[in-house]
């Protein structure tokens, strides 16, 4: 009985050699051809990879939010400190208020005719904290028409602050305990950066460290276009 | 009986059990919601900081008693589409939903007319075991008549058949429209869409391009939705000071300032307006609320300029007025202001100087 299905399994993988020979021998140059694809594959690929810009700078995003509403980004300032005992400090902060409550609160909606810059960042992430003398640039450069509001993202509120503390910022950081802003925003991984135009419409996304130029390119290229087509925006409502 | 079948089936799957908990719900939600930054899965599953967040946002929504429905909405359109692990409900995902329900409605139909069939030639059959001798005197007729039922037979359940899968396919779309995602931009309410917010952005464009009458429509919709809204407040004050409509517009400027006393927008308004009503006493309440407003250190200029132009013109102390001036020009106002704020202050410079010369003269 054994010997049975020895020989039976002896004969049959005998004959599949056979199969499998003749099926070389038939077609000599299938295996090279496809191994010379691979091969070729292979190549492309890595050329590819090795040719790639390597991924630090900052990508301009896609997202459902661009040409939007802005979402009405507003809560209690975990930064600066001035803002928390005082309004202002060394300059008043737009969009930043104190309540009767005597916590200064920002409100997105409460920045009129001002550019409104908002930071998404984490205080372990490496790229943020290159990012910051930039955000600092643009601050500095968009004094009176621009406003940039920071948003922890991913992180715990006592190490945004002192990430805060450490850098530096004149500009206020609003805290996100439930994730609400991030959810709100989309945001997928720090540092992110929406740019919102006067009226509060979302412009345009950055995933990664930006530049204080990415968003003022933005800003020329959108005000070019609205003095081409002879309707500001209707952020100077006098 | 297959048309109750089927109902039964459409209900069964579109009024699938509600969970029992709000916890339940937010796992559902979360298993069926896709973390964005990562393949194929879930929020649920996934460690990704964004996947957290998400987390813990549906964990709030779902407290907030937010419907399933307007939870994927708000993530779609944030995320996008895509992070949505339910199939959406119109287009080519409706096939997601709809083919099952068709394949079912088939396979039962399919299965009823077999049934029929085999049970008609159980009973042929059992005729001719039954009657055997009939068959020898009357074959032709029998047959004859059997031939004619099978034909009717087929016919009937050709009709049945195809009358199932038209009702396997309604009920299909009923079940893609009320299970599937709904897009942000066809949300039953549309209130999503046509938020307060976004009627106030129309709003703003329609005041700034002098369509008074519009803009008034458009504030007034947004106040049927939120009579609270402050931009709104704002515009609508603003809109009634250009009509000429002093009171409304101070009646719109307290309603903010009764949910924010130290709203300095609507308190640098205020003062405005007052300043410029003919009654001292007004006047008087004007420059306190201006000074109210300007002891805030607002970050926007207008509140310098009312100040201003309120020492200047009223309390005619023009070294103060020059100083609220030179605090607005530093606010960077548009250029247009910014000219108009110099030369003012240019002027009252020589005032003060041809009236100093004038006291030293006299002096």
């Amino acid at each position: 009985m054994s010997r049975d299905a020895d020989d039976s399994s002896t004969h049959e993988s005998a004959s599949g050699n056979d199969a499998d020979s003749g099926i070389v021998g038939r077609r000599p140059n299938a295996a090279r051809v496809a191994a010379v694809l691979v091969g070729l594959a292979a190549a492309a690929l890595i050329a590819v990879l090795a040719t790639r810009d390597s991924d630090d700078g900052s990508i301009r995003a896609a997202s459902p939010l661009i040409g939007e509403l802005v979402p009405q980004l507003r809560g209690e300032l975990i930064w600066p400190p001035a803002a928390t005992g005082a309004v202002g400090g060394d300059r008043p902060l737009s969009g930043v208020q104190i309540g009767a409550d005597g916590v200064a609160r920002f409100d997105i909606d409460a920045t009129p005719r001002r550019w409104v810059l908002v930071n998404f960042f984490a205080s372990w992430c490496v790229p943020c904290e290159r990012e910051h003398p930039a955000l600092a640039k643009w601050v500095e450069r968009h004094p009176h028409d621009g406003a940039l509001v920071a948003v922890p993202f991913g992180d715990r509120t006592a190490d945004a602050l002192t990430f805060y503390e450490r850098l530096g910022g004149d500009w206020p950081v609003v805290d996100d305990p439930d994730a609400r802003w991030a959810v709100a925003f989309g945001v997928l991984r720090p540092p992110e950066s929406f740019l919102v135009t006067p009226d509060g419409i979302v412009a345009a996304r950055w995933q990664g460290q930006i530049t204080a130029d990415d968003p003022d390119a933005v800003i020329a290229a959108l005000v070019a276009r609205w003095s081409a087509a002879d309707a500001g925006p209707a952020g100077s409502t006098r | 009986m297959a048309a109750v079948a089927v109902v039964a089936a459409v209900v069964a799957t579109t009024a699938s059990q509600p969970p029992a908990t709000s916890a339940q719900r937010a796992y559902e939600l979360k298993e069926a919601t896709l973390c964005p930054v990562c393949d194929g899965q879930s929020v649920l599953e996934s460690n990704a900081p964004a996947a957290a967040a998400m987390r813990r946002q549906i964990d709030v929504w779902v407290d907030a008693g937010r419907t399933d429905t307007e939870i994927r909405a708000e993530l779609a359109a944030a995320y996008g589409n895509d992070v949505n692990a339910l199939p959406p409900g119109d287009g080519v995902g409706t096939l997601v939903w709809a083919l099952p329900v068709v394949v079912f409605a088939a396979a039962a139909a399919g299965l009823w007319s077999a049934t029929r069939r085999w049970r008609r030639r159980a009973s042929v059959v059992d005729g001719v075991t039954s009657g055997e001798a009939e068959i020898e005197t009357d074959a032709g007729g029998a047959s004859e008549s059997a031939a004619a039922e099978t034909g009717r037979l087929r016919r009937a359940s050709v009709i049945t058949v195809s009358a199932l899968i038209v009702i396997g396919a309604a009920a299909g779309l009923l079940v893609a429209r009320s299970t599937g995602l709904r897009l942000p931009g066809e949300t039953i309410s549309g209130e999503i869409d046509r938020s307060a917010r976004s009627l106030l952005v129309d709003a703003q464009r329609q005041f700034a391009a002098n369509q008074v009458t519009q803009a008034r429509a458009t504030l007034n919709e947004i106040f049927r939705i939120d009579r609270d809204l402050r931009g709104a407040l704002l515009l609508s004050s603003r809109l009634h000071s250009a009509e000429g409509d002093v009171l409304s517009a101070l009646t719109d400027l307290d309603r903010i300032l009764a949910a924010d006393p130290l709203d300095t927008e609507a308190l640098s308004l205020r003062g405005w307006l007052l300043v410029r009503v003919p009654d001292p006493e007004l006047i008087v309440i004007g420059i306190a609320t201006l000074d109210a407003a300007v002891a805030l250190d607002p970050a926007e200029f207008d509140p310098w300029v009312f100040r201003g132009y309120a020492a200047r013109y009223i309390e005619s102390d023009l070294a103060a007025a020059i100083r609220h001036y030179l605090v607005a020009l530093d606010r960077n106002p548009p250029p247009a202001m910014a000219a108009q704020l110099e030369s003012a202050i240019s002027e009252m410079e020589a005032e003060l100087e041809t009236g100093l010369r004038t006291t030293d003269a006299e002096g």
